[in-house]
């Protein structure tokens, strides 16, 4: 800066540098204020006590208490249900393994929408985690598969493979996360902490089999059509912009029953047990049957076979 | 001490009182970058707002501008070393006086590398999860986290540097050699990390098939070192011709050799990474065939990528000619050279990956507008920042601003 | 410092004032929105099995006792006889003779090998007659539908009988109408 005294006037031509700089920091501000204008529309910010929760490995006993009724409290809020919120341990003693009969499978997407209304995926963005690939007979090409085929099932000539997590057992998801928000469980079973995910996108990114989906809106689900048995770890409400996967039901597995989309199958294609139980279907499926995994070559070890009958 | 504060912070100020003088190119140039920025801001408000719907990726193409970008300026960023090498370790002065600005442009970048990331974060609010010790974070496991630790550390090497220099240039003291050699050699090989990382994060996906290929990095590397340098020619000569500030020619034809050797083995290391797709033509060819030729009647990239290939090729020829020893055509050239590489790192590596899915659907990603705003909202945020960097330190390297006595 | 000429003052301000003009009415708008969606219909979730299972043997909702109670063994093939029977649709590979399955003797039930009477509630064993495998995987739960809990402490599955999937008559499972496939989302569509 000089240090000399301001110049009173620029001449015919101009004005004074102060008066300049004062002109232009009132209108930027304007402008930056009118700007920041959208942030009106924001209506989901985070309380204190949100932004400041701990993952949930690191929750005491009490905070996680506090931290599902208040949960609970948003859900009565939002949805006008009361929610039977709880937080299921695993099993000891269990892995879960999933195995699907794909000459059985008929494609007719049941499993689909069943999980959907189970795990409350949000209706619109529509946000599915099971996709049922119709495969030219003879071909394992996922790329020559048809995702969007409608109408009467099964085609002849076609076959029907549904995809969904396989909970691998050496997940890359879990590997690329750079906050531990998603994590294997003793019982296989890879979940994400919603409240601690920053939506990076990353595991997305890493999954081989397309098996997570991102809250691009906040989640839309009809007050009457909110599924109010829910667990921390799986079908609560999600917020948005947090990345949310199958977790084989655990609100449900973990009490002992089959998940939705076994529930739903009116084929009987989708068999679910403990894989360290050797009479259990899967393992049975896994003793007796052809079987193989998707992207075996990947690397990833899931626990969901594919199988077919002789 | 409170008196070396005093005084670090009087020069500070006084850095800061020259970024509100300057002709009305200088201000109408301020302005432009401001209104860019502020409509960055409006865009991302509205983002924020409504969520990562007001963008083009899906579930299906879940990365897209935002972190081609962000992959983009880290090369940009690391290609500061390109100019520290020739200094510090062979010792040739040629370059010695532009040193400086590469480094300020690299804190620049850097703080543009963390908005993209910012911008594409479903839930920035929650960014300290990913402080070390306070959140939870997953190093070493995870590439992000690395890529965290070596951008923030070499933001901080890095402004560090130009801080200690520009400051001992200012009192008209020699720079003590403890208190910045080492952290210029350690910036050295960090630069290099910044890049290996960012590449580390596509490569280390067995998913993706595009990514996982060992020649990433040294591809990453070979056209960060095109495209940085290439930038840096031309800053420099609008410095020179904006400003005292002396930047010789023989600088300028040093940076040509630089971006002329990188632009020779970037374009090779592509050839190599083509003729391995395209000649194998296993299931994996299919992103690359999206890419190049569409696939299935898709064909949302393939203007992108041959624009990219027309502009490499361009860039490449004009370098090798001795034409470019003229200004105006190395210009060209490196005008050429970066867009060609923008396009080409960021639509044509970024997002084929993702075409088809990993369920062989094909979706395809068309940045919307709100996109296009938040990029260039933080192009012009950090256009910015580095000719205020350039306003507070020049006067500075130039003996125009010094103590008072 | 020096003077600014009246123009780029001008121009400077003007343009931030524009601009917050732009961003106050909202010029740019933010793109794309959500497209309308049909609601989630029960149907397509709904658990039900393919068929019902009747408790008692039945045709055309009447107990079969009713016509066959205290006859003389059936001969010949019924579908040629009888003005009931005639319209059953049989597409049962090679199985074609209605005698195969149901007694002869007692229509109520089914017939083992050596004539034995197997009852309704124990069909299984009926259809094991021909598809040894497919009980073997029935019984060890790699095939048929199983409901309820996995966990044998929690109560173990239901299962679910042959017939309640397959129609005994036409066991190949008849083509359904495929729920709704996914949404092609409003960002991955080409804008023009």
């Amino acid at each position: 800066m000089n240090d000399g005294p301001e110049q009173p006037d620029g001449g015919a031509g101009g004005m004074t540098r102060a008066a300049f700089l004062a002109a232009v920091a009132a209108s930027a501000t304007a402008a930056t204020a009118a700007a920041l204008s959208p942030l009106k529309d924001v209506l989901d910010l985070p309380s204190l006590e949100e932004f400041l929760q701990q993952h949930y490995k690191e929750l005491s006993p009490e905070e996680k208490k506090a931290v599902l009724e208040r949960i609970a409290k948003q859900v009565k809020k939002d949805y006008g249900v009361r929610a039977n919120l709880s937080d299921p341990p695993p099993i000891p003693g269990v892995e879960f393994g999933y195995a699907l009969n794909i000459g059985r499978c008929i494609g007719c997407r049941k499993c689909v929408h069943a999980c959907v209304k189970e795990n409350n995926q949000s209706r619109n963005p529509e946000l599915q985690y099971i996709r049922v690939l119709k495969m030219r007979k003879g071909s394992i090409d996922v790329e020559s598969s048809e995702h969007h085929y409608e109408g009467e099932v099964p085609e002849a000539g076609f076959y029907y493979m549904p995809v969904q997590c396989h909970q691998c057992r050496k997940a890359p998801c879990v590997k690329v996360c750079p906050v531990k928000a998603t994590w294997q469980e003793p019982d296989g079973i890879i979940v994400v902490d919603y409240d601690w995910c920053i939506g990076c996108r990353y595991c997305m990114a890493a999954c081989p089999y397309y098996a997570r989906r991102f809250n691009f809106a906040k989640p839309e689900i009809p007050a009457g059509e909110l599924n109010a048995d829910m667990a921390y770890l799986s079908n609560r409400p999600r917020p948005k912009g947090v990345v949310e996967k199958c977790t084989f039901c655990l609100q449900r597995t973990r009490e002992g029953k089959y998940p939705a989309c076994v529930e739903v199958c009116p084929t009987g294609s989708r068999k679910f047990g403990n894989l360290l139980d050797p009479d259990s279907e899967v393992s049975q499926v896994i003793k007796n049957k052809r079987v193989y995994v998707l992207k075996e070559e990947v690397g990833t070890l899931p626990r969901f076979y594919y199988y077919f009958d002789l | 001490m409170m008196r070396e504060l005093k005084d670090y912070l009087v020069f500070v100020a006084r850095c800061a009182a020259r970024t509100l003088d300057g002709d009305w190119r200088y201000l109408l140039w301020m302005t432009a970058l401001t209104a860019a920025a502020l409509l960055g801001l409006n865009a991302y408000c509205k983002q924020l707002a409504a969520g990562l719907m007001v963008t083009g990726m899906s579930d299906q193409v879940s990365w897209g501008l935002y972190i081609a970008n962000f992959t983009f300026l880290v090369g940009m960023a690391a290609a500061a070393v390109m100019l520290v090498i020739p200094v510090y370790v062979y010792k040739d002065e040629t370059l010695h006086d532009v040193v400086i600005l590469g480094e300020l442009l690299a804190v620049a970048v850097i703080v543009m590398c963390l908005l993209f990331v910012t911008a594409d974060l479903g839930r920035p609010d929650r960014f300290w999860h990913m402080i070390p010790f306070v959140g939870k974070f997953n190093w070493p496991i995870s590439m992000l986290s690395w890529d965290v630790i070596v951008l923030n550390g070499y933001l901080a090497l890095n402004a560090h540097i130009c801080g200690y220099l520009v400051y001992m240039v200012y009192l008209g003291r020699k720079p003590s050699k403890l208190w910045y050699l080492p952290f210029v050699f350690l910036a050295m090989f960090w630069a290099i990390s910044i890049h290996t990382v960012t590449a580390f994060l596509y490569v280390g996906l067995g998913g993706r098939p595009f990514w996982n290929s060992a020649i990433v990095a040294p591809r990453f590397l070979a056209s960060a070192f095109t495209a940085g340098p290439g930038f840096l020619i031309l800053t420099l000569q609008v410095i020179r011709r904006v400003t005292d500030y002396k930047v010789t020619d023989k600088a300028l034809m040093m940076l040509r050799n630089i971006v002329q050797v990188s632009m020779v083995i970037n374009v090779f290391l592509l050839f190599c990474e083509l003729f391995k797709e395209f000649y194998t033509d296993s299931a994996h060819v299919a992103s690359a065939k999206y890419l190049f030729f569409g696939l299935h009647g898709h064909h949302g990239l393939v203007g992108w990528i041959w624009t990219a290939m027309a502009l490499d090729a361009a860039a490449l020829v004009l370098l090798m000619l001795p034409l470019s020893r003229s200004l105006k055509y190395l210009d060209l050239a490196c005008l050429l050279a970066i867009a060609g590489i923008w396009i080409e790192k960021g639509m044509g590596l970024v997002v084929p990956a993702f075409i088809p899915t990993q369920l062989g659907e094909i979706v395809e990603y068309f940045p919307t507008l709100n996109e296009w705003l938040i990029c260039a909202g933080i192009w012009a945020f950090g256009m910015l920042l580095y000719t205020l960097f350039l306003k507070m330190t020049i006067p500075v390297l130039t003996g125009d601003l010094r103590p008072r006595q | 410092m020096t003077p600014v000429p009246r123009w780029v003052g001008g121009a400077c301000v003007g343009t931030f004032l524009v601009l917050a003009g732009v961003f106050a009415v909202d010029l740019i708008g933010k793109g794309p929105g959500l497209d309308e969606l049909p609601p989630l219909k029960p149907e397509h979730y709904d658990p039900a099995t393919v068929r019902k299972v009747p408790s008692a043997m039945m045709f055309d909702g009447a107990p079969c006792s009713s016509c066959h109670e205290g006859l003389e063994p059936n001969t010949g093939n019924p579908k040629e006889r009888g003005v009931f029977h005639e319209a059953k649709k049989l597409q049962h590979g090679r199985n074609q003779h209605c005698f195969n399955c149901h007694h002869r003797a007692d229509p109520t039930h089914f017939a083992d090998f050596d004539g034995a009477p197997i009852k309704l509630a124990d069909v299984q064993l009926l259809c094991a007659k021909c598809h040894g495998t497919t009980f073997r995987d029935w019984k060890n739960g790699s095939h048929g539908r199983r409901t309820g809990h996995w966990d044998l402490a929690k109560g173990g599955p239901r299962t679910t009988v042959c017939i309640a999937c397959h129609d005994p008559h036409w066991p190949v499972f008849k083509a359904i109408e495929a729920a709704p496939g996914p949404h092609v989302n409003p960002r991955a569509r080409e804008r023009s």
